[in-house]
């Protein structure tokens, strides 16, 4: 097993104590009726093996995109744990990488993990050029020889299939489509455990969603990494996934194989969705 | 004095033009006929250099021809000299003798509007001749009572946000240099002694549409404020004088308060030493924008941030640094065209 | 209208900024924000090394002060008269001779010794400033030693144009820990600030800040394990003046053709009067 989430909750606003109790799935609501917080992870338990692929969706506001972001620790969490593969103390004990400091987060997202979002400009430093920003993760996760840094930006470029003679222009000289490349290789040139994705292709015309999409999968099977892709986008899910989760009010409602869960959904609230979208 | 009713306006506002006649040409509060026409000159630099001295700041303002940043820094400079006496007792605005009191919040305040002296309505005009009201006008300070602020009855039915207030003692910025996050008090008295001209358009920005849209001014006066110092040896409470001084207070919107779910309207403080009514005001528009920034209907922006303010409404130091570019800079710029000749060659390779 | 007292600060503030300095001692390269004073000279003209000097020196101390390596330049002349007329210490311009010498954008030719402290006048403290503006993150990055996007910059430079495009405040990193802005002292300068025995310590007044680097301090520039550090090489030039070669030269453009002098002008005067001597 890769990750271990264990309870996993984020609450906005002031919780009255009992929020957790009084939302998520089976109330039907993500507000507590209580204090009008709002709970958008609601105690989450989750596993994610490793080469695994896991899909998590469900509609906005579902708290799919919080639970990815509670793992990268781009927000802090309320309440559970997070455990990791390999992640132990001193003492051998498996960490909590919730509980990590700065540093350790940094060591942790150039490691372990890395984040592909929806929008380039979060992933990419826009003043760094295309290798520059490659680098970043290579030099992050403590590479100081500059040939090294740079022959690996420039396999990663070539893996992307972006011409290597572009390396070293700017991320705004770049397509939308292959500024989403650029945010691969960099997340890819630490060689991660885990890959997170974030709507990584929403926004993108169709004939390019495609072409990421089998990119990311070819690159998953050669390297050999984890992933977990959220997308409101069932195609999306289909192509990439082994193992669905569906995500409403914040809890999880449906887990199992992506095939079964897309042909013969059990929850009422996935047969809404798939076949809403499908 | 009063300019509250339509019909006394006319009259009021003659009056008001009449006094700032007087005030500036040496009928008013000088001793020293030559000190008045500098009068806000005076006044600016005092809150500038932070150090109020009016015979200090004449010597700063003949030292530096008239140039008034400089004026300031010789004042600030002076400063460095002195050694810190103590502390003198809290002023607060309400023990301010008044002369001029407005608020543009509602017409009926407590006490009364008081126009007083200003050129608010004067006509800006060189070469013709403006004749001012005849009548003998006389300026009156009040004198004993304290004068509450025009926002207090909206204060009493708790209709106002309260700053919370986190720190136990105020930041002294004259003995450590603030660090994020910046307590309130140290952006105020970094505000206290800014440049009138920076501070005044970093308020602007947010008058057109980067910030607050349009502040109300709750209360503003000016006067004299006795400062009353602990005696050193008695401990008896001794008034050692008397300071010119502006204080505002400013509305801005309304929003849920987070204490209690309730609206209330948030408000910011400016202060200044001397007569600097632009200053106080642009001061009271960024504590408003600084302590509330999401209260803003103009989102946030410049004005809004601790970082952006505290930093560049300093005029003794942005003045400093924009003029040292004068200075040689030979071996560094030789060093420069030597990467610029290595990296030319590096490219043509 | 008070007199000034001696090094023109009352003493509290003195004080002050000697703590500031004993604490960026004990941690090197550790930005140490002060309350820097106004002084009768103009922020960003040198104001953070001469409150670093008024504050530590004493009547017996004898003072150089030099601008771009010059004891002559104007700057460098208006400081001394000043800590001279609220002082009365004695000066020099033979490095050798000077305890206390106060700087911008250079450091002496002549190697400095135990007793002597280096004081820079600093216009930007903040190494960080060009990759992140924000004081907060600064010191986050700083406290977390998270240097990365200076590394970044480096690469970016070296994958362009071959090296690092930065001349002068050429980062450096201070005893295997934090990394610190060096001033603006060209490159030359940089490997002379490695395990120096002269106490180096830096001001900055306007941006309020103090910093040091104690002697025989392990200091090393940024650089890539598989690469040099480079700096300026003047190869077969020798001074007009004094004819000496490898130090740090001004090149002078004149009607025909370029001519080159001693940057550290105290120094070329020694070489010049060893050389007549010698005659």
């Amino acid at each position: 097993m890769l990750l271990d989430i264990q309870y996993l909750s984020k609450i906005y606003g002031e919780s009255c104590g009992h929020c957790l109790e009084q939302t998520g799935d089976e109330h039907g609501r993500a507000i507590c009726p209580g204090c009008q917080s709002v709970v958008a992870v609601n105690r989450v338990n989750l596993r994610v093996e490793k080469d695994e692929v896991l899909g998590i969706v469900g509609e906005s506001g579902s708290g799919k995109s919080t639970l990815l972001q509670l793992l990268y620790r781009d927000i802090k969490a309320s309440s559970g744990r997070v455990f990791f593969q390999d992640m132990l103390d001193s003492d051998g004990l498996p960490v909590d990488i919730l509980k990590l400091n700065l540093l350790e987060t940094t060591v942790m997202r150039n490691k372990l993990m890395s984040m592909i979002y929806q929008n380039p400009r979060q992933g990419l430093n826009f003043l760094f050029s295309a290798g520059g920003n490659i680098a970043e993760k290579i030099i992050g996760a403590g590479e100081r020889h500059f040939e090294t840094i740079r022959s690996r930006a420039l396999h990663f470029i070539d893996k992307i299939e972006l011409p290597i003679s572009r390396i070293d222009d700017y991320p705004e000289t770049f397509s939308g489509g292959q500024q989403q490349r650029i945010q691969i290789a960099k997340a890819l040139s630490s060689s991660p455990k885990l890959l997170l994705l974030d709507e990584p292709t929403t926004g993108l015309d169709v004939s390019v969603q495609a072409k990421i999409l089998d990119m990311i999968r070819m690159l998953q099977q050669e390297m050999s990494f984890s992933m977990v892709v959220v997308s409101h986008d069932l195609g999306v899910i289909r192509h990439l996934t082994d193992i669905t989760v569906v995500m409403r009010n914040g809890s999880i409602v449906e887990y199992g194989l992506t095939d079964q869960i897309l042909e013969d959904p059990q929850h009422g609230y996935t047969q809404l969705l798939v076949s809403s979208i499908l | 004095m009063s300019y509250v009713a339509i019909q006394g306006g006319a009259e009021a506002i003659s009056a008001s033009k009449s006094l700032y006649q007087k005030m500036i040409h040496g009928n008013f509060l000088a001793k020293d006929a030559q000190q008045a026409p500098l009068l806000f000159g005076l006044d600016r630099i005092m809150s500038e250099g932070a150090l109020y001295s009016q015979q200090l700041g004449l010597k700063a303002i003949k030292s530096s021809g008239c140039d008034l940043l400089e004026a300031a820094f010789y004042l600030r400079a002076h400063r460095s000299t002195c050694q810190r006496v103590g502390r003198c007792s809290t002023i607060t605005s309400y023990d301010i003798r008044t002369i001029r009191r407005i608020s543009s919040a509602s017409k009926e305040i407590p006490d009364g509007q008081m126009l007083g002296p200003s050129s608010d309505y004067i006509l800006k005009l060189l070469t013709k001749k403006q004749s001012f009201s005849s009548k003998p006008t006389k300026c009156r300070a009040t004198t004993g009572q304290q004068v509450a602020s025009a926002l207090d009855e909206l204060r009493k039915q708790n209709k106002i946000m309260q700053p919370e207030v986190n720190e136990e003692e105020p930041f002294d910025i004259t003995r450590s240099s603030p660090l994020p996050p910046y307590p309130r008090s140290s952006l105020m008295q970094m505000m206290a002694r800014g440049e009138t001209g920076s501070m005044l358009g970093f308020a602007y920005t947010t008058m057109r549409g980067y910030g607050d849209v349009h502040p109300t001014i709750g209360d503003l006066r000016i006067g004299m404020v006795a400062v009353v110092y602990p005696h050193p040896f008695t401990g008896n409470e001794v008034t050692v004088g008397e300071i010119r001084v502006t204080a505002v207070e400013t509305v801005g919107s309304f929003k849920k308060d987070p204490i209690d779910g309730k609206l209330r309207l948030a408000t910011g403080f400016g202060f200044c030493f001397g007569f600097n009514e632009t200053k106080a005001i642009a001061m009271s528009i960024l504590d408003l924008a600084l302590t509330y920034p999401s209260f803003s209907i103009g989102g946030t922006g410049v004005a809004t941030s601790a970082e952006m303010i505290i930093h560049h409404i300093d005029g003794i130091e942005s003045m400093g640094f924009t003029n040292h570019f004068k200075l040689p800079h030979y071996v560094t710029f030789q060093a420069d065209l030597h990467t610029f000749n290595t990296a030319g060659e590096h490219r043509d390779d | 209208m008070t007199e000034t007292t001696f090094g023109f600060f009352d003493e509290d503030a003195k004080k002050e900024i000697r703590r500031a300095l004993l604490k960026a001692i004990s941690l090197p390269g550790y930005i140490v924000p002060f309350a820097s004073r106004e002084m009768p000279i103009a922020r960003g003209w040198g104001t953070g090394g001469l409150q670093v000097t008024l504050s530590i020196i004493k009547e017996d101390d004898v003072l150089k002060v030099i601008d771009q390596g010059c004891d002559g330049s104007v700057n460098a002349v208006n400081i001394r008269d000043f800590i001279v007329s609220t002082t009365e210490v004695d000066t020099t311009s033979l490095t050798a001779k000077a305890t206390v010498i106060q700087t911008r954008h250079r450091i002496p030719e002549q190697p400095l010794t135990e007793n002597q402290i280096l004081v820079f006048q600093v216009p930007v403290a903040e190494v960080l400033t060009t990759v992140e503006p924000d004081t907060a993150r600064q010191k986050n990055m700083h406290a977390h030693r998270e240097y990365s996007r200076l590394w970044v910059l480096l690469y970016e430079d070296t994958a362009q144009y071959g090296d690092s495009r930065i001349s002068n405040r050429y980062p450096v990193e201070i005893n295997d820990h934090y990394v610190m802005d060096p001033s603006p002292i060209p490159r030359y300068d940089i490997p002379r600030l490695n395990n120096n025995p002269a106490l180096l310590l830096f001001g900055a007044g306007r941006e309020k800040r103090i910093y040091a680097i104690p002697p025989y301090t392990k200091v090393t520039p940024l650089t890539f394990v598989d690469r040099d550090f480079q700096v300026e090489t003047f190869p077969g030039i020798s001074c007009k003046r004094c004819g000496t070669s490898d130090v740090f030269f001004d090149e002078i453009q004149g009607v025909d053709g370029t001519y080159y002098y001693c940057s550290d002008t105290a120094n070329c005067d020694s070489m010049l009067n060893r050389k007549q001597n010698a005659a």
